[in-house]
């Protein structure tokens, strides 16, 4: 990586430093750790294999502003939201946590992360352990100016009956900021809960966010994680979601992306216990100039692993969406069924969808499959349609629609289900709008 | 279960020596070897300074290190890069003059060589170590125009042709072995054949490496003509040494309007015994082009050899219309690694693909499918169907899969399947409760696996496979 581009991470990270914010000593040598492993290898190019198809160019010739003062939500927003959403609400703005605004469950434990850091030293075997800040830049990047975020602590056994929705609202005054909070989730035994993370942007300003999550299944957990990105085309979102799942633990997420520029968005999944067992679904939809990356890995250590991963995309103008999804099967993980559907529809000429689905098996006794398929709207469907007076845009919009249902179909909850219905027709009108 | 088993090890059939006088170069890589190979082949300067460009493009390449294989570092100074059986002055003018050494040992790998065997209507270029020593059924050949000999006859007799189609397909410096094959190849075969021709039987290269320490490097070149039909069939086998010897070819096709190539191969060089010493380091560059519309390019591979094979046969389908099919079936047992797939690039209007890969690997076997589809923006009406499926026997073995599928206009669809799984056990079991032994149920149930890739391969080549497939799970299951 280019020097002169480089100097504004280290200066950030000086300036950090004699900033005189107080942390303990393990987060401190944390951060100078994961400031280490990104200086030392900088933001991949397309000659890494799991960037093969995503050029960060953009990304790393980018000049972006650290510091920024807090901004307050105006007080008719916040009772919008609250009247949106209803229940439980996280508010992040401009990567902050903001707890006044915040509505809190009762039963589960919601701490601003600097708070967290400081009076809970059992944090350190969770907090950056395990997401990878050796093998991934953005998630180096995160740790080394680890501070802003949140961590949800689900008691033993308890449920969390209503979803807990983290906004993360982008308004800057100017463009450039780069904000880079942090999820930390520790589900206890037996415990239950869902949050909703969904990020978007306020103003017309250009920004990138730059988020890690790290989620921790102990034995028998039951989790849920949703998530929506539908941030300004202005905005770069790279996302990546670390999931470790303990014996006979559950885990299912559902990741809708409209948003955004460019956007990567990974999720690893660590099956390192027996008997766990974890659903990923997705939909990535774009337009215009969008560059709309999905990732997944999903791990299985351990055996009798369950695994599911059903995700489509589809995409219009001049759009391009990628899909790289690995399963590895480790030796000894025996009885592991996995299984792997990604289905892309392209609208337009231009558009473009790469995607590699990859199977890594190293033992015998396992039952896995994947499939992959690119192609565009049934012709027949399209004339079947036409032929009873609907129009051409029509048509293919209303089998776009039935394309995409089956996935928001994977959705368990009503409410969710509902939100994506809602938010993906409206998606689906921009595009058809354009091809 | 399918664990390692009772009756092991049918050992490697063809693994005898041959003992031939052969002449052979000093050890080691460098302009002079180049130039020494070049002169013993009477080659004309353009060949010449085109080895040597790829000599110097090699010196500036790194080895490749993204395939799913492990091997300690090959020593490119200490490999003899030409060895030939010692001739008579002048070359021998029929098959009575070729050594009777050799000719016993294609006897022993049954080959129709001599022209007694004509019923079995197979024209044999043999190419032992690095020269060919004979080329069948000539006369025939040369009643429709097909041209079909050595590729050193070749560069002799038909300069032009060699000029104008070599390098053509695979560029001098495409990839690492490539460029070494470009360098130092020693001899191989061409064929052409002429407008309008359907090749009158079924044309075939047996290939084997004799001499030890010496790496082989051949290379094939076949042109179809306008509207020309031809089927081609590549054999390989290898003594048993010790130490591992690298094999390192390229095949170039050349497809132009309605023509059709099929080209069939059965890979059994010598695997290495079964704790993974010695064996042949297979690393193949295999290409075609479909130039013309209509045109098709057809791979069929059966990998059971190799002690690492590392190859992706591909087709750049550039006719509008044109069709490129690749089905494989590569199978490791022991400590074999395979990395193999196929390369579709789809340039054409309406062109079509298929991929059929059967892998199957047993005890520490490593298998990958490593394929590619791309799907240009121009190729517009572009069809891909690809899959892959893997079959494991043993707890340590292990299978990859990883395809790439990149889709650049909205009238062309690609799909993908691929699973993995261990022999299904019902199967077994209904086989055994029936009387089958273990090995047979087995047996009968990998053939089946196998069964949609054999029957693309020409008859004889079909019951050789079989046999090869039998022979080399031999006892990998009990």
């Amino acid at each position: 990586m280019d020097k002169t581009k480089m100097q504004q991470y280290t200066d950030a990270f000086e300036a950090r430093k004699t900033g005189g914010m107080s942390e303990p000593l393990w987060v401190r040598r944390l951060r100078e750790e994961a400031m280490a492993a990104f200086v030392e290898k900088g933001f991949p190019s397309t000659r890494d294999e799991a960037w093969r198809h995503t050029d960060l160019t953009a990304v790393r010739e980018g000049a972006f502003i650290f510091e920024h003062k807090p901004v307050s939500l105006p007080q008719g927003r916040i009772e919008d939201l609250k009247k949106e959403y209803g229940g439980n609400l996280v508010v992040f703005v401009n990567g902050r946590y903001v707890e006044e605004v915040s509505s809190l469950p009762g039963n589960i434990g919601v701490t601003g992360l600097p708070k967290a850091l400081e009076s809970m030293p059992e944090l350190e075997s969770h907090c950056g352990t395990h997401a990878d800040l050796k093998q991934n830049a953005f998630v180096a990047l995160n740790t080394a100016f680890l501070g802003e975020g949140v961590l949800i602590k689900i008691p033993e056994g308890q449920v969390l009956e209503v979803p807990l929705r983290l906004m993360f609202i982008a308004d800057p005054a100017i463009d450039g900021a780069i904000f880079q909070p942090r999820v930390l989730v520790l589900a206890g035994k037996r415990s239950a809960g869902t949050i909703v993370e969904h990020y978007s942007s306020a103003g017309s300003k250009s920004y990138f966010t730059n988020v890690v999550s790290e989620i921790i299944l102990e034995e028998g957990a039951s989790f849920r994680h949703y998530k929506i990105q539908d941030e300004s085309k202005k905005a770069f979102h790279m996302a990546s979601t670390w999931v470790v799942q303990e014996k006979g633990s559950r885990f299912s997420s559902w990741a809708l992306s409209t948003g955004s520029r460019l956007m990567r968005n990974d999720c690893y999944v660590g099956l390192t216990k027996e008997e766990t067992s974890c659903a990923l679904n997705g939909l990535y939809l774009g337009d215009g100039e969008q560059h709309l990356d999905q990732h997944t890995f999903i791990d299985h250590r351990k055996p009798a692993g369950k695994s599911r991963q059903f995700f489509k995309g589809l995409m219009a103008g001049k759009s391009r969406g990628v899909f790289g999804g690995k399963v590895l099967v480790r030796q000894g993980a025996v009885q592991t069924d996995a299984t792997q559907v990604n289905k892309n529809l392209l609208l337009s000429d231009e558009a473009r969808v790469d995607t590699q689905p990859q199977l890594e098996i190293d033992t015998d006794d396992v039952k896995c499959s994947h499939g992959a398929a690119v192609g565009p709207l049934q012709e027949d469907a399209v004339f079947y349609l036409r032929s009873r007076g609907i129009g051409e845009r029509d048509a293919g919009r209303i089998l776009a629609r039935g394309f995409v249902q089956e996935v928001i179909d994977a959705a368990e909850q009503d409410f969710f289900k509902r939100e994506l219905e809602e938010r993906v027709s409206q998606k689906l009108e921009a595009q058809f709008c354009q091809s | 279960m399918t664990d390692a088993g009772s009756f092991l090890n049918k050992e490697y059939q063809h693994g005898f020596v041959t003992k031939v006088d052969s002449e052979t170069s000093p050890r080691g890589l460098n302009e002079d070897i180049i130039r020494f190979i070049s002169q013993k082949k009477k080659e004309p300067k353009f060949l010449l300074d085109w080895r040597l460009d790829a000599y110097r493009g090699w010196l500036k390449m790194k080895e490749p290190t993204w395939a799913r294989v492990t091997y300690p570092p090959i020593d490119y100074q200490n490999i003899i890069y030409y060895s030939a059986p010692k001739q008579k002055k002048g070359g021998p003018k029929s098959l009575e003059e070729v050594d009777r050494e050799i000719l016993r040992t294609y006897e022993k790998l049954g080959i129709p060589l001599e022209e007694q065997k004509r019923l079995a209507g197979v024209a044999v270029d043999a190419v032992f170590d690095s020269v060919s020593v004979a080329t069948t059924f000539k006369e025939k050949l040369k009643e429709y125009g097909v041209i079909f000999c050595s590729f050193s006859e070749a560069v002799q007799k038909h300069p032009d042709l060699i000029r104008k189609y070599l390098g053509s397909v695979v560029p001098v410096t495409d990839n690492y072995f490539a460029a070494l094959n470009s360098a130092v190849f020693s001899d191989g075969s061409f064929c052409y054949v002429p407008k309008g021709v359907r090749c009158p039987m079924e044309l075939s290269t047996y290939f084997r490496i004799n001499a030890m320490e010496t790496g082989q490097f051949e290379r094939t070149l076949i042109v179809a003509d306008e509207g020309s039909v031809v089927s081609y069939l590549e054999g390989c086998t290898a003594p048993v040494r010790d130490k591992n010897q690298l094999h390192a070819a390229v095949v170039e096709l050349v497809a132009h309007e309605k023509a059709q190539i099929k080209y069939s191969t059965v890979q059994n060089w010598y695997p290495g015994d079964k704790d993974g010493k010695g064996g042949i380091y297979n690393f193949v560059t295999k290409r075609g082009i479909c130039r013309g519309a209509y045109s098709k390019i057809s791979w069929t591979q059966v990998e059971t050899g190799s002690a690492i094979t590392w190859k992706y046969p591909s087709c750049i389908l550039q006719g509008d219309h044109s069709v490129g099919e690749f089905y494989s079936v590569a199978v490791v047992n022991n400590h074999q690694q395979a990395d193999t797939g196929t390369k579709m690039i789809h340039l054409g209007k309406n062109t079509r693909s298929t991929i059929l890969s059967k892998g199957i690997s047993a005890r520490f076997g490593k298998n990958t499918y490593r394929g590619r589809v791309r799907i240009l923006p121009q190729a517009t009406g572009a069809r891909n169907y690809t899959q892959c499926d893997s079959l494991l026997m043993g707890a340590q073995c292990s299978a990859n899969t990883f395809p790439s599928i990149e889709v650049s206009n909205k009238t062309s669809r690609a799909e993908h399947e691929a699973t993995t799984s261990r022999i299904n056990e019902d199967q077994l079991f209904y086989c055994k409760q029936r009387g089958m032994s273990a090995d047979n149920a087995i047996s009968v149930i990998v053939h089946g696996f196998c069964k949609e890739v054999f029957k693309n391969l020409p008859m004889e080549f079909a019951v050789e496979a079989s046999k090869l497939l039998g022979v080399t799970l031999e006892g990998s299951v009990g």
